[in-house]
């Protein structure tokens, strides 16, 4: 195996994949200078893979907004250029995450919800691909035979298919001009969030 | 020039390296994907992350009887875009003089951003086109010739080299054929088309009745084309160069441009727009580098910089002089 084991995947995918909108949402009002929201997300995402365990975190959401808080802060420390915005930005970090909008979180089920239209709109051979490896639990080879494709296009389908997934659970960040508290206002319940793994 | 991966880019990799890993690794891809890990922070972070959704993916099957069967079809689907296309590549067929592409179209795709978006393609064949704010490109490849249709906006190209199938961008009556490489196109206007190139070399000319010889831009100058002539390609330095694609990373790099032209810069990326009330002020030169998506930002800085004020109302962000007295 390479990558990161199974559990932390699912950890991840439990407790911080519903936290992005929020994060995104946040970033886009903090709007921290000379970093991307992106690139500060995969960041953050790199401190939780290369945790020795993730046991310790009860509270998920104020944990990765102190992560993503320090990154930033690290950041604007490194920069060549210190501008007058920035520090009045540096002001704005102290905003509590309580401020964040409740209704951004996700619960588990929303979260599945969104996955599952995202899926649904998928280029049509690149959902095939996906649903039968992930819902069928065909392997790639058996996959490459049933439709009669080789296994690399198996594989370039199926890395299509994630990324434009991993777009997709990231739309925020184009779809939402700064639209502050705006949202869908279907305040999840919080606890939700700790579904089944 | 030491450039950071963008995110989307890392993005794509990480993507990749899932799928590979959900079919097993060679030894020598292991050592590969343990490399790519180490090189960037971000990277381990960008996999996990796909790593994360892939996991989730399949219990989004729950969901099967809802969303993934009730057809939520793109606004186009596939097989249309393909007939459209394939008309329209049939008529380009016959005006595109001089060159023998013969087109067997099977993949066409059309992409698009809208104000302040920014999206990284990578097609097929390792190359990849980042558009810029409001632009639009169809990308028609065939085993004869790769052909992407810039008909709005900029795009940054970056091309994989394939003797066989030259990489040519069509910008209006402009063509830019690639020479392995990266350059960036912007349409100005329905008719003028600049084109930067930040590596290799690229070919431009004119679609013209009779065939004319093309001019070879080479890394490092920008011509400006229009379709009465193509410009005596110029040098550009290093850090105009690195200004020039700035915007990948949603960054407006001023220096030294006037304020008019900064505004000006700022309004293709945002719904509000940012006016100069004085043309004293707007002829002023400014510097700094700001988020595409920060007009506000822009403005305040600006006007600190050159002693004026800001007033905002819902549609527009006004710089103004401050009130005599």
């Amino acid at each position: 195996m390479g990558g990161i084991n199974t559990d932390r995947a699912r950890w991840l995918a439990t407790h911080i994949l519903p936290l992005e909108p929020a994060v995104r949402a946040w970033l886009r009002r903090v709007r921290p200078r000379g970093i991307e929201p992106d690139d500060l997300i995969q960041e953050a995402y790199a401190k939780l893979a290369s945790l020795p365990s993730v046991d310790h975190i009860h509270q998920p959401k104020p944990y990765l907004f102190r992560i993503i808080k320090s990154l930033i802060l690290e950041n604007v420390r490194h920069a060549q250029v210190v501008t007058i915005e920035s520090m009045a930005e540096l002001g704005e970090l102290n905003i509590s995450m309580e401020e964040t909008a409740p209704e951004r979180i996700l619960s588990g089920r929303q979260q599945l919800e969104r996955l599952a239209m995202a899926i649904a709109k998928l280029p049509e051979g690149c959902r095939e691909v996906f649903r039968l490896r992930k819902f069928e639990d065909l392997s790639q080879k058996e996959l490459a035979m049933r439709l009669n494709i080789s296994e690399n296009t198996v594989e370039k389908q199926l890395a299509r298919a994630l990324r434009l997934l991993a777009q997709q659970m990231a739309e925020d960040r184009a779809s939402a001009e700064p639209s502050r508290d705006a949202g869908p206002r279907s305040a999840p319940d919080e606890d939700e969030m700790h579904g089944p793994s | 020039m030491a450039r950071r991966s963008s995110a989307a880019f890392i993005e794509d990799a990480a993507t990749l390296w899932v799928a590979q890993l959900d079919r097993g690794l060679s030894p020598a891809e292991q050592a590969a994907l343990d490399e790519w890990i180490a090189a960037d922070t971000r990277h381990l972070g960008a996999l996990a992350r796909a790593q994360a959704l892939w996991q989730e993916g399949g219990r989004a099957q729950i969901f099967k009887s809802t969303a993934l069967n009730t057809e939520v079809s793109p606004a186009v689907t596939p097989k249309r875009a393909f007939a459209r296309w394939a008309a329209l590549a049939a008529g380009v067929a016959i005006l595109v003089s001089g060159a023998s592409y013969i087109w067997a179209v099977y993949v066409s795709t059309h992409w698009s951003t809208g104000i302040g978006e920014i999206r990284h393609l990578p097609l097929a064949d390792g190359s990849s086109i980042t558009l810029n704010t409001r632009s639009e490109v169809k990308v028609a490849y065939s085993s004869d010739a790769r052909i992407v249709r810039l008909d709005q906006g900029e795009a940054l190209f970056s091309v994989t080299p394939d003797v066989n199938r030259p990489f040519v961008v069509e910008a209006g009556m402009i063509r830019v054929r690639a020479i392995g490489t990266e350059f960036v196109v912007r349409r100005e206007g329905d008719t003028h088309a600049q084109v930067i190139v930040t590596r290799g070399a690229v070919d431009v000319w004119r679609d013209m009745a009779s065939p004319e010889p093309s001019t070879r831009i080479t890394a490092g100058r920008r011509t400006v084309a229009t379709p009465e002539a193509i410009e005596t390609p110029k040098s550009i330095s290093e850090a105009e160069m690195a200004r020039s694609v700035a915007w990948q990373n949603g960054i407006i790099d001023l220096d030294g441009r006037t304020l008019a032209e900064a505004a000006s810069e700022f309004n293709r990326y945002n719904k509000i727009a940012v006016v100069i009330s004085d043309p004293a002020l707007a002829s002023r030169k400014v510097v700094g580098r700001f988020n595409t998506s920060d007009p506000q930002g822009f403005a305040t800085a600006a006007a600190a910089m050159l002693d004026a004020r800001v007033r905002r109302d819902a549609e527009r962000i006004t710089i103004e002089r401050r009130s005599p007295q």
